[in-house]
């Protein structure tokens, strides 16, 4: 106000360029800013490929994309891709699951589990990709309604996971889940 | 009107289950309002027991692009402006497609567009929704329609309306993660309460929630859920609270009774009343004044 120009908030910069088009004399032009990283790393014979969105940033779509691009450049070094998306139903979970052959989703026999699976189901079908269920600690609860839900939505439930202390443990030391139901998940793909 | 919010990062550690008990016995001493801000996939309404929302208001917090076929001229700069890959060219009638799932409404094709081929119309990408809880307290939560974008303005909006209703204390309870609804969420809260969990993912996750809340200079505290699912981690979890100075207010154990409380559509201190002194003691730790 004091000076009477426009102020530009980096962290809320979704690199539109609306601004830039809109002022008649060219008062506006373009950069680049870093809003998060790429990384690779390798374990357990599998290659990770990781997005991260610097904290303040706010559009997490853009990293999506940008992971999305970096793996399609390398697609051809594999077989399998799989993407670990977002919770939620927003753009960043949007964005991954563009162009994808199967969407596998994963609830627990809760209400709310059952609530936003629903969602995601429904997004899915809004989307046109296939779906499918794992129920993870499916011994916690009434499974029925999942399985409503699931028979609702036309989608197969392909594993089932029980809850286990053992699985939480190895889960919290940041070991790799062995159960024979993740075999089950991969057979399916 | 004091506005506390509760967030953690990672998804699945129990914040709104924490949100919903410390609600229940909040409105026992002062007027408040619970907000769920998790707008994705809202659900704290659901733990409160309110199985249908009432008053519900369709939100417009969106805009998309709209095409004129017959005023394009195939001139492609649209295809090349779009920042978020929203616009397919359709190379059998030759001209663009806008795909509403990838468009943010920013306006920038129609801008660019020599002809204005395209104009910008408000999309209702939200429903808001209010309910009066059993406990006596209102709560209002906001629910993205599938699809649509835009979940932090609407975050934003619902929190607009909760400051309407003249409760002491506003309780939000915000999405996982660090994009736009978390930010929406955090902003202009007095006090932040993280929820996190003794796995090295829930830790990692809530240090980067931490930074957001850094960024807004807002005081906070560490709430440790089933802490006894590794005691190791939790002393981890522990040791990076006291180097930063940070106040752990609560150490939740691991009992099946949450997830009976849970499916039971009741906030644990109210399934299993012994749980009101763990929680009131970390209420206790919470300013409200």
């Amino acid at each position: 106000m004091k000076n009477k120009v426009p102020v530009l908030v980096p962290d809320q910069c979704t690199g539109c360029r609306a601004c830039k088009i809109a002022c008649p004399v060219n008062a506006i032009s373009e950069g680049r800013q870093t809003i998060g990283y790429i990384y690779e790393s390798r374990g357990h014979g599998i290659d990770l490929i990781k997005g991260e969105i610097k904290p303040g940033i706010e559009e997490s779509s853009l990293v999506v994309n940008a992971v999305k691009k970096y793996i399609k450049e390398r697609e051809k070094n594999y077989d399998c891709i799989i993407i670990d998306t977002a919770a939620g139903t927003h753009c960043p979970v949007i964005a991954a699951l563009m162009g994808v052959d199967v969407g596998i989703a994963v609830t627990e026999p809760t209400p709310l589990g059952n609530h936003d699976l629903n969602l995601i189901l429904r997004l899915m079908n809004e989307l046109k990709i296939k779906s499918n269920l794992v129920i993870n600690r499916c011994n916690i609860a009434d499974k029925k309604p999942i399985e409503k839900t699931a028979e609702r939505n036309h989608t197969e439930i392909i594993a089932e996971i029980p809850y286990s202390k053992e699985i939480q443990q190895m889960y919290s030391k940041g070991m790799p889940i062995k159960h024979e139901a993740i075999k089950k998940i991969a057979d399916s793909l | 009107m004091k506005k506390i919010t509760v967030l953690s990062g990672k998804g699945g550690v129990g914040k709104s289950s924490v949100t919903a008990s410390l609600a229940v016995l909040l409105s026992r001493e002062k007027k408040i309002v619970a907000v769920d801000c998790d707008v994705d996939a809202s659900n704290l309404s659901l733990i409160l027991g309110i199985e249908k929302m009432e008053k519900e208001t369709q939100i417009s917090t969106n805009y998309k692009s709209f095409l004129d076929e017959k005023k394009c001229v195939s001139c492609k700069k649209c295809l090349d402006i779009c920042a978020f890959s929203a616009i397919e060219w359709d190379e059998e009638k030759n001209i663009p497609k806008v795909n509403k799932f990838l468009c943010e409404g920013c306006g920038t094709c129609q801008l660019i567009c020599p002809n204005s081929a395209f104009s910008l119309k408000k999309v209702k990408n939200a429903v808001m929704s209010e309910a009066k809880t059993e406990y006596g307290f209102p709560i209002i939560s906001g629910q993205l329609k599938m699809g649509e974008s835009g979940s932090g303005k609407i975050v934003d909006l619902i929190k607009e309306e909760a400051e309407k209703t003249n409760a002491e204390i506003m309780l939000i309870d915000s999405a996982a993660g660090i994009g736009c609804p978390v930010i929406a969420s955090v902003r202009e809260s007095d006090y932040i309460v993280a929820v996190t969990e003794p796995t090295p993912s829930a830790l990692s996750d809530m240090k980067r929630a931490l930074q957001i809340v850094e960024h807004f200079s807002i005081p906070y505290s560490i709430i440790i859920n089933r802490w006894d699912l590794n005691k190791e981690f939790t002393k981890k979890i522990e040791e990076f609270a006291q180097r930063n100075n940070i106040p752990v207010i609560g150490k939740i154990g691991y009992d099946k009774k949450f997830i009976e409380a849970l499916v039971n559509l009741k906030p644990v201190v109210v399934y299993e009343k012994n749980y009101e002194k763990l929680f009131s003691s970390i209420l206790d730790k919470i300013p409200l004044d």
